[in-house]
């Protein structure tokens, strides 16, 4: 009678409890980055926290357009505008057997041209661990400024 | 043999004290019939001397039902209790292992970050990684500036 509470709680404890099971708490932004030719980068208020991050870039202006927490569930997606062409989705993979959490991160581009549908500008499969950061560069927007993503695994 | 058999009944009845034997004089002498008469006597007082079995009066029933209210009231051990605590001691054994198998699965050292693949569907766009000297993953994407605006 008192075993099988405690039965339960164990097999909770290696079924649901273990810690891949878990959702993964990150952090990430969406900074669009353009070089405007100032002496000194200028970050702005949410980029601040990440400017070790970002200023080894070749820009001076960084500017957050999207920056928030999300807790990723175990094999499912989570997808976010980061402007009207780009969209973000991120799928928490598990732990791999060094702790290290397996995220695959996938921008899709709407194309100019209306009725296209959009495509893969690019698919990563990051391992992070703990407290460890990623980040993608390179996605081109307009005024030939970038946007740059920053992951942060909490 | 039947005379003898009356006289054996006559000598027993008149030992036992019956009323219609009381004065009368004892059966006829013989061997036989003293022997008889020798062991019923022998046989009394024998049995005599065998303690009489006690018996319960009304002052005993007090402490007779006083014994059985006391049987009732006290709880019987319970075999239940043995089966709690091996039921404890199975459910201890059980976290014990969980615990182990919890806690044993970061036995490896936690590696740095690493990008395990990258790609793209854009023709003409590329996709590089590396990491910097501050630990950070990073996806460099290169895109052309035609086509895609």
């Amino acid at each position: 009678m008192v075993g099988a509470p405690a039965i339960l709680l164990a097999l909770l404890l290696l079924t649901g409890g273990a810690p891949d099971k878990q959702p993964l708490p990150v952090r990430y932004w969406a900074i669009e980055a353009s070089a405007t030719g100032a002496e000194a980068p200028s970050f702005d208020a949410d980029a601040k926290p990440i400017r070790t991050l970002l200023e080894d870039l070749r820009f001076d202006n960084f500017i957050t357009l999207k920056h928030k927490a999300e807790s990723l569930a175990l094999h499912q997606e989570t997808k976010a505008a980061l402007t009207d062409r780009y969209t973000m989705g991120l799928r928490y993979g598990g732990l791999d057997a060094t702790g290290r959490a397996r995220v695959v991160v996938t921008v899709m581009l709407v194309p100019e041209q209306s009725g296209d549908p959009p495509r893969k500008a690019v698919e990563t499969t990051l391992l992070l661990g703990p407290r460890g950061t990623a980040r993608v560069c390179g996605l081109r927007s307009k005024d030939k400024a970038e946007i740059i993503i920053v992951l942060a695994r909490q | 043999m039947m005379f003898s058999q009356k006289k054996m009944k006559q000598i027993a009845a008149r030992l036992d004290g019956e009323p219609q034997y009381a004065g009368r004089p004892a059966p006829t002498r013989e061997p036989a019939l003293q022997e008889y008469e020798a062991s019923l006597l022998q046989l009394r007082r024998a049995a005599a001397r065998v303690p009489r079995a006690p018996e319960i009066n009304d002052a005993h029933v007090d402490a007779f039902m006083q014994g059985i209210r006391e049987g009732i009231e006290t709880p019987a051990p319970r075999l239940s209790r043995l089966w709690t605590m091996a039921s404890v001691a199975a459910a201890a054994l059980v976290l014990l292992l969980s615990a182990l198998a919890y806690l044993g699965t970061g036995s490896e050292p936690v590696r740095a970050n690493e990008v395990e693949s990258a790609f793209t569907e854009l023709e003409g766009v590329t996709v590089n990684f590396y990491n910097n000297p501050q630990g950070v993953s990073t996806v460099q994407v290169t895109m052309p500036e035609s086509d895609l605006w």
